[in-house]
C-alpha cells in the first residue's frame, strides 16, 4: 500500500501577493526619491508650542524670550547672526523661504545658506523697502541649493542683520518662518 | 506547544515573515546608509511592529520539516558576496576614520565570511 503524504505549499496566488509587497514598497520609494518632482515644506512657529520646548532659532542667548498679544507669539532677535537647520533631501534645487518679521528700520536683512565646512554662507539680501516700519510683513526669498553644505542632510540657515544693535534701539521680531524645499525628479 | 496555524496557513505566515523581515532590514539599511530615502516617506516602526506580530505567530505555527542539504559552491559564492557587502558598507559608514576605516571593514569583512562559514560547516557535520 502506498501512502502519499501531500507537502504543505503556499497558493501561487498567496505567493505572488506576498512578493508583490516589498516589490510595492521598493517601487513606490524609488518612484517618490527619484522619479517625481518632491515639495517639503517645514513651518516654524517662533513663539509656538514646539519653539517653547526648544528653540528653533540658536543660540538662545541671541533671542529674547517668547512675547504674547492677542494674535501672536513671536520672539525678538538681540543680537545679530542667528541660525535655523532645515532638513534638505540630497538632489534639492531651492528652497523657498518665507518669514513673517517686523523687519529692522534702515537696516539690510540678509538670509543666508552654509556652503563650506569652514563657517562660509551665501547670502541674500531680502528687499524691504516697501515694508512699513513697525509692522508685520511677510517677506520672503528664494535659495539655490545645489551648491550648499549639510550636515547630516540638515542645512545650516542664518539670519544676518549687518550693524544691528538692539542696544541702540534696533528692534526685529519674528512670528514664523516657512521653508518649502524643492526636490526636481529625473524627468524634470 | 500548541500550534496555532498548521498546514498551509502556517507556511503562508512563514513565508509572509521571512519577506517582510528582509524587506524592514533591506529597508533600514538603505535609511543608515542615506538618511531620509526611507524615512521622508515611510515610517519604519508600522512595520517592525508587523514584523514582531508575524514573527509571533510564526513561532505558534505548525514547524516546517526541512531537509539539510550538503554545501555547495554556491553558498560559498553567497558568503563572499556577504562578506564583501559588509565590509563595503562599513567602510562607507566609517569612512571618516582614515586607516582605522579600513581596519575596521577588513576585520569585520572577515569575521563576516569565517564565521557564515563555520555555520555553514557546521551543518553539513550535522548531514554527514
Amino acid at each position: 500500500m502506498n501512502i502519499i503524504v501531500k507537502k504543505p505549499r503556499v497558493p501561487l496566488l498567496i505567493k505572488l501577493i506576498i512578493i508583490a509587497i516589498p516589490l510595492f514598497i521598493f517601487g513606490y520609494l524609488i518612484t517618490v526619491n527619484f522619479i517625481i518632482d518632491q515639495e517639503f515644506n517645514y513651518f516654524y512657529d517662533i513663539g509656538g508650542e514646539e519653539d517653547t520646548a526648544k528653540p528653533y532659532l540658536t543660540p538662545v542667548e541671541r533671542m529674547s524670550e517668547i512675547y504674547n498679544n492677542s494674535s501672536e507669539n513671536y520672539r525678538n532677535v538681540n543680537y545679530d547672526l542667528v541660525y535655523v537647520n532645515p532638513p534638505i533631501q540630497k538632489g534639492s534645487e531651492y528652497a523657498d523661504i518665507q518669514m513673517r518679521v517686523i523687519p529692522p528700520i534702515n537696516l539690510s536683512f540678509l538670509l543666508g545658506a552654509r556652503i563650506s565646512q569652514e563657517w562660509n554662507y551665501t547670502w541674500n539680501e531680502l528687499n524691504l523697502s516697501h515694508a512699513p516700519s513697525g509692522q508685520w510683513v511677510v517677506v520672503g526669498k528664494k535659495i539655490q541649493l545645489y551648491e550648499t553644505y549639510s550636515i547630516n542632510d540638515k542645512l545650516s540657515m542664518a539670519i544676518h542683520i549687518p550693524k544691528f544693535s538692539s542696544a541702540n534701539g534696533d528692534k526685529f521680531s519674528i512670528d514664523w518662518i516657512n521653508i518649502t524645499v524643492y526636490k526636481p525628479g529625473v524627468f524634470s | 506547544m500548541k500550534n496555532i496555524f498548521k498546514g498551509n496557513i502556517a507556511l503562508t505566515v512563514n513565508h509572509l515573515f521571512q519577506v517582510l523581515l528582509v524587506t524592514y532590514l533591506v529597508l533600514l539599511l538603505a535609511e543608515e546608509l542615506w538618511a531620509g530615502v526611507v524615512s521622508n516617506y515611510l515610517n519604519l516602526n508600522y512595520m517592525l511592529a508587523l514584523v514582531i506580530i508575524l514573527g509571533i505567530l510564526d513561532v505558534f505555527s505548525e514547524p516546517q520539516i526541512k531537509k539539510q542539504k550538503k554545501a555547495t559552491k554556491k553558498d560559498y559564492l553567497f558568503i563572499i558576496i556577504l562578506a564583501i557587502a559588509g565590509f563595503l558598507i562599513i567602510k562607507l559608514k566609517t569612512s571618516s576614520l582614515g586607516w582605522l576605516s579600513w581596519a575596521i571593514s577588513i576585520i569585520a569583512g572577515v569575521l563576516i565570511a569565517l564565521l557564515s562559514i563555520l555555520v555553514l560547516e557546521d551543518n553539513d557535520n550535522e548531514v554527514e
